[in-house]
């Protein structure tokens, strides 16, 4: 059994709003072990990023009111003063967003953005910190780095902009790295190549990896296990090869269907979940895939179903029709 | 760059070019004949015709331009109507009070403005926030006049610590410096404000978190340079301004700016004077211009001349 580097615990968020309070998170609980990959996986708005931001702290204290425990290492994150949380912000732990084109501040050298984690994080000298960023941009496979370093983030392109990311969030040898849909906004040769640059990055300085991703492509390739997240909540949680060969909620086989299939020959449209994930404050009571769940029973707009597990290994699912299934199996 | 700036400087002959046919219109547009000013309603007709010939008035118009654009950039702005100096020598003894004038200004303007404005979209719907907005907005409004007496009102008559009028060196400055820079700063705070807001919401700003950066270094390091961007222009186009001099506050604090010789020039149809001081006006802002083109590429690399 490995060490467990995140264990995140009943997180609730809620934001305050003019039209009151809106449940962004309603009790996410997961584990992070040392090395492990996890990804979490769903649509717009159903909370994944707003748990990333959570872990990390970025989250406006005023606006978001959070409950819960959030546990690195032996550390309580949701505990800690501003100034403490700085200190593991980038260090220990670090992310990299989605969006590289706008990331990235406009007016600094590439070498001052990189040279700034260590300077926050370190008492290397201005020369070991400009040797360090170089050896780091060679690593994320920058070319002619010495360059690069003195220009600008408009003069890189999308994918090399993400290179220049993950390199930050790589300079300090981070115990656990964020990776909020690191590759949505690039093309898709140069995602594949991001997605192997994190993972061999990741194998080699024995990084846990938080996985954030609405492409279920990008979690087949990465992930070692899955967490399914709907309406801010788990719905599923499995590893990866059993939500790949047996999905057991109905969002995520809905899921699966969407991913276009070139071998089926039958299959020639698409197979969408109808509707939208609810907006935030929408649903009080029940489950809040029902609307769109074509086996939506009267319990299902009753009652929620808790997170049960399956029989199958560490599989779990929030959903009434697996209820006493594990007796079957 | 270098090629930038020859070519920004051609262009500007050339816009000077153009406000030469203006100011040399101007004359012939405006009713008056100059003869008959100079030597008033009363000389007689052989008198007037003299002072034309001298004048050279009665020439073609296109000889009459052809003689004034050539003295004009030969630096030769005619003779004052009335004092009988040269306009070029009348304008360079007014205008170091000027420019150390709006120079002194622009300054306090830019750091109370960018400060306070700052501040106030950190500190965004708070009691700070709301303070900046309502002392700038009072700033903007206050009319300039009555900002002059107030200050000579405290700080030269109640405390003394200043000349209550006319310039005994820089310090003699410094009022009428703070009347001018009150309400820019006003505007500038404003401006930094919003500026700073979007800044806030950028991606970048949060990279710069999750590095683990304080506040202070987020703001002053990542946002600053980025908000000021839009303020610098701004700051410009009120430096531009005030080098044309700051008619009311000449005059409340009987300073001899560029100002008060407009005032002086047009209020006696000084034609010669006030054709001098358009055109050197126009150069002055044209530069200004120039300048704060080349101080943007500084600040914002995806500017580029080539």
């Amino acid at each position: 059994m490995k060490e467990v580097l995140l264990e995140v615990k009943d997180l609730r968020l809620q934001f305050k709003t003019d039209k009151g309070e809106l449940p962004a998170l309603q009790g996410i609980s997961f584990q992070l072990k040392k090395g492990e990959t996890v990804a979490l996986v769903g649509e717009s708005g159903c909370g994944k990023s707003v748990t990333s931001l959570a872990i990390m702290g970025l989250l406006s204290r005023a606006n978001a009111q959070m409950e819960g425990s959030i546990r690195f290492r032996d550390i309580l994150l949701n505990q800690l003063s501003t100034g403490e949380l700085r200190n593991i912000r980038g260090k220990d732990i670090a992310m990299i967003f989605q969006e590289p084109m706008t990331s990235l501040n406009p007016v600094h050298t590439i070498g001052r953005q990189l040279e700034e984690v260590y300077q926050l994080h370190t008492d290397l000298s201005k020369k070991e910190r400009q040797a360090k960023a170089i050896e780091m941009l060679k690593k994320v496979g920058v070319p002619r780095a010495e360059d690069i370093m003195r220009e600008y983030p408009h003069q890189l392109s999308g994918g090399m902009k993400q290179r220049v990311m993950i390199a930050m969030a790589m300079a300090c040898n981070p115990d656990l790295l964020i990776a909020d849909e690191p590759t949505t906004a690039l093309d898709v040769t140069i995602q594949a190549q991001i997605l192997e640059l994190m993972n061999d990055l990741k194998e080699n300085d024995h990084t846990s990896l938080l996985l954030i991703t609405h492409d279920l492509g990008v979690v087949a390739e990465m992930a070692d296990r899955v967490l399914v997240m709907y309406y801010g909540e788990i719905v599923e949680e499995a590893d990866v090869v059993s939500l790949f060969s047996h999905p057991k909620h109905p969002y995520t086989i809905g899921l699966l269907r969407c991913i276009p299939d070139l071998d089926e020959e039958e299959k020639l449209r698409l197979d969408p979940i109808e509707g939208s994930v609810p907006l935030l404050g929408e649903v009080t009571q029940g489950c809040a895939f029902r609307f769109r769940c074509s086996q939506a029973e009267e319990r299902c707009y009753q009652e929620k179903p808790p997170l049960m597990a399956t029989g199958t290994g560490t599989q779990a699912v929030r959903c009434w029709l697996y209820e006493n299934k594990e007796m079957a199996v | 760059m270098r090629r930038y700036v020859i070519k920004r400087l051609l262009s500007l002959v050339g816009t000077l070019l153009g406000v030469s046919v203006l100011i040399f219109l101007m004359v012939h547009l405006i009713p008056g004949d100059p003869a008959t000013q100079i030597l008033g309603q009363f000389a007689t007709p052989e008198a007037i015709s003299q002072m034309r010939a001298t004048l050279g008035l009665d020439q073609p118009l296109w000889q009459q331009y052809l003689r004034f654009v050539g003295n004009l950039f030969a630096g030769d702005l005619g003779t004052s109507l009335f004092t009988g100096e040269k306009v070029w020598d009348q304008i360079i003894n007014r205008f170091p009070i000027t420019m150390q004038l709006a120079i002194l200004s622009v300054i306090i303007a830019a750091i109370f403005g960018i400060l306070l404005g700052t501040i106030a979209a950190v500190k965004q719907n708070t009691i700070v926030d709301r303070l900046v907005v309502l002392t700038s907005l009072l700033g903007i409004s206050a009319p300039g006049f009555w900002i002059a007496l107030f200050l000579i009102w405290i700080f030269a008559y109640k405390l003394a610590l200043f000349p209550i009028s006319g310039y005994e060196g820089i310090h003699s400055l410094l009022l009428p410096a703070i009347t001018l820079g009150m309400a820019e700063a006003g505007m500038i705070a404003r401006m930094t404000r919003s500026s700073m807001l979007e800044v806030i919401k950028q991606d970048y700003m949060r990279t710069a978190e999750a590095k683990g950066a304080a506040l202070f270094r987020i703001i002053l390091s990542h946002g600053l340079p980025n908000a000021i961007i839009p303020v610098v222009t701004m700051l410009g186009l009120q430096f531009g301004s005030l080098m044309a001099g700051a008619v009311v506050v000449e005059t409340v604090f009987s300073l001899q700016g560029i100002g008060s010789l407009a005032i002086e020039a047009i209020s006696k149809r000084d034609m010669p004077t006030i054709q001098g001081m358009v055109f050197f006006m126009a150069l002055i802002f044209a530069l200004t211009n120039l300048i704060v083109d080349l101080i943007y590429s500084r600040i914002d690399p995806r500017i580029h001349f080539d």
